[in-house]
């Protein structure tokens, strides 16, 4: 299946192309295992989609190596290609086919004479095969590009924002799909903006800011990372606002007696400290991934780097 | 060649192939139905009245025979720009549009090197030029066979249509080659036809006054000799091979341009 027979289904090391100003990727390193599925979360322009389209072939790297299956992915184009899906974030289809000639085509291009797959997974997302790409909705059309990315069954899956425009329903389906693929060895490389998607799909998490990749961890430890969130109630908008004033903050216009304290990672502390004040209630949540992700969303340090 | 990529392609260039063909076959059987003697004196007396004027057109001399005539009258102008117009757009489509629109990107992710891929692109293009060039002959041939039987001889029109097809894919390797190679959009569009452009208005001028006329010799188009070619003459046989020659590098480096170039899709 490999080229070298050991190489990792996808590998980047060292990979940086600075399109100036800030622009690119600089050092970016990745591995993804057969049968594992990578998340790559990122702020727009943090250099998700730079380091696809080197994986993809698209773009030579300036420095570093970008593998797929032990091949050189810019100079061993086609043999990556054989073994690959592709899922590009922007939907491009040919608007003029219907979505059956398009999906022959590729079929064709790829030499693939089994069609049995492309007609299952229309059938799963509901496509109307018949239908012209260009007259389809956004989801519709992301349909289009789904089959065209997973009907050859491919040994690595590039998935590019994969559920941008898809129904929840549809998003479950999708979801349900990548847990099969993975199941069946795929190595998949997902790059999302959506949290709970990647929670739910991925085994890891690299998140990725101006270029670098700030963070690589599994989702277990993602998940012991996470802190919990209280949402106290203080008997009164006076109460509250001595709170608020007492960490800094101004105090709120109006009468909410209510506050959401996020990332709590010592319980006692919290308790001792409400101590003090008149709680009438205090709920307690998980912190959600985006909570824990934030601060690097906002620019803030890593809290973890493996 | 990629089978299934040649011949959706293809389908998409037939009608903008076939809107020219049918244009340039209007001119074509005008053209011929013009050559009559009688008419031919009237033309030749707007000729006498404004000769820079049909100099820069390409017709400073009616000739004596219908191949002669014909040459004069439709190659030297007609058959360079209504061709170019097609191989603009064709290499739009073939090229330029699957890069703006991002559909080039579906095109590489498929198994095929990027060679290849615009190998089967440019065989399109080259197969719409033969297609075109072979109604073109097929037509002329049965339009002065029908109004006047004898006077063209077949050999001599295949001949000199072949050496008009060098020129063609003169021009279209220079358009190919700067939609391959050039990182705007715009710039991949248009480049190689706005280059052909100004070889074909600096020829038009080479032909208004004899002060202008060493222009004639700077362009490529001087290579193209018809009348020579059918006449077997060496150098206007050098000039048409040359043409297609240099048509066919322009083609090979677009391509190699295109595979090694980052395409930010």
């Amino acid at each position: 299946m490999t080229a070298n027979g050991t190489a990792p289904a996808i590998s980047v090391r060292g990979l940086t192309k600075d399109y100036g100003r800030g622009r690119g990727v600089f050092d970016v390193s990745l591995e993804v295992a057969a049968g594992e599925v990578l998340g790559f979360l990122g702020p727009n322009g943090a250099g998700k989609t730079v380091t696809m389209r080197h994986l993809m072939g698209f773009v030579r790297p300036q420095k570093g190596t970008a593998e797929v299956l032990g091949y050189d992915c810019f100079r061993e184009r086609p043999s990556v290609q054989t073994h690959l899906g592709y899922l590009p974030g922007e939907s491009s289809c040919m608007r003029e086919m219907t979505a059956q000639s398009f999906l022959d085509l590729m079929a064709g291009m790829r030499g693939m004479r089994d069609r049995s797959r492309m007609l299952e997974l229309a059938d799963i997302f509901g496509l109307d095969l018949r239908a012209r790409i260009g007259g389809m909705s956004k989801g519709n059309r992301q349909k289009v590009a789904i089959v065209a990315a997973f009907m050859a069954r491919p040994d690595v899956l590039l998935l590019d924002e994969p559920t941008s425009g898809l129904d929840p329903l549809m998003q479950e389906r999708f979801l349900d799909l990548v847990e099969q693929e993975r199941a069946r060895g795929a190595a998949i490389l997902l790059s999302s903006h959506i949290f709970e998607e990647v929670g739910r799909a991925c085994d890891r998490v690299a998140f990725i800011r101006a270029g670098r990749v700030v963070m690589t961890c599994t989702m277990d430890e993602v998940r012991s990372m996470r802190g919990r969130g209280y949402t106290v109630e203080f008997s009164s908008a006076r109460e509250r606002s001595r709170w608020e004033l007492a960490h800094g903050d101004g105090p709120a216009e109006g009468e909410a007696r209510s506050v959401e304290i996020r990332d709590v990672r010592d319980v006692n502390a919290l308790i001792r400290e409400l101590s003090s004040y008149d709680v009438a209630a205090i709920t307690s949540r998980e912190q959600t991934l985006e909570e824990l992700f934030l601060h690097l969303y906002e620019g803030g340090e890593p809290s973890r780097h493996n | 060649m990629i089978l299934p990529l040649f011949k959706h392609e293809l389908r998409s260039c037939l009608l903008p192939t076939s809107i020219i063909a049918a244009v340039v076959v209007l001119y074509a059987v005008v053209i011929i139905g013009m050559y009559d003697p009688e008419l031919g004196e009237s033309l030749a007396l707007m000729r006498d009245a404004m000769p820079e004027l049909f100099a820069a057109f390409g017709m400073a001399d009616q000739g004596t025979t219908l191949l002669e005539f014909v040459v004069n009258y439709l190659h030297g102008f007609l058959l360079v720009v209504l061709p170019l117009v097609l191989v603009a757009v064709l290499v739009s489509r073939l090229v330029v549009r699957h890069i703006e629109r991002g559909s080039i990107s579906y095109l590489l992710a498929q198994p095929v090197s990027r060679a290849r891929l615009m190998l089967s692109q440019a065989g399109v293009l080259a197969l719409c030029l033969v297609l075109l060039m072979a109604v073109l002959t097929a037509s002329e041939l049965a339009c002065a066979y029908a109004m006047f039987p004898g006077e063209l001889g077949a050999a001599d029109l295949v001949a000199v249509n072949v050496a008009t097809l060098c020129l063609w894919v003169f021009l279209s390797g220079a358009c190919w080659a700067g939609a391959c190679a050039l990182p705007g959009v715009t710039a991949a569009r248009w480049a190689g036809v706005a280059v052909c452009s100004l070889f074909v208005l600096v020829q038009m001028l080479s032909g208004v006054g004899d002060e202008l006329s060493w222009l004639g010799d700077i362009t490529p188009l001087a290579l193209l000799d018809p009348l020579g070619v059918a006449s077997g003459e060496a150098g206007a046989v050098a000039g048409a091979v040359a043409l297609a020659m240099s048509g066919v590098a322009l083609f090979a480096l677009g391509i190699a341009a295109f595979a090694r170039r980052d395409l930010s899709v």
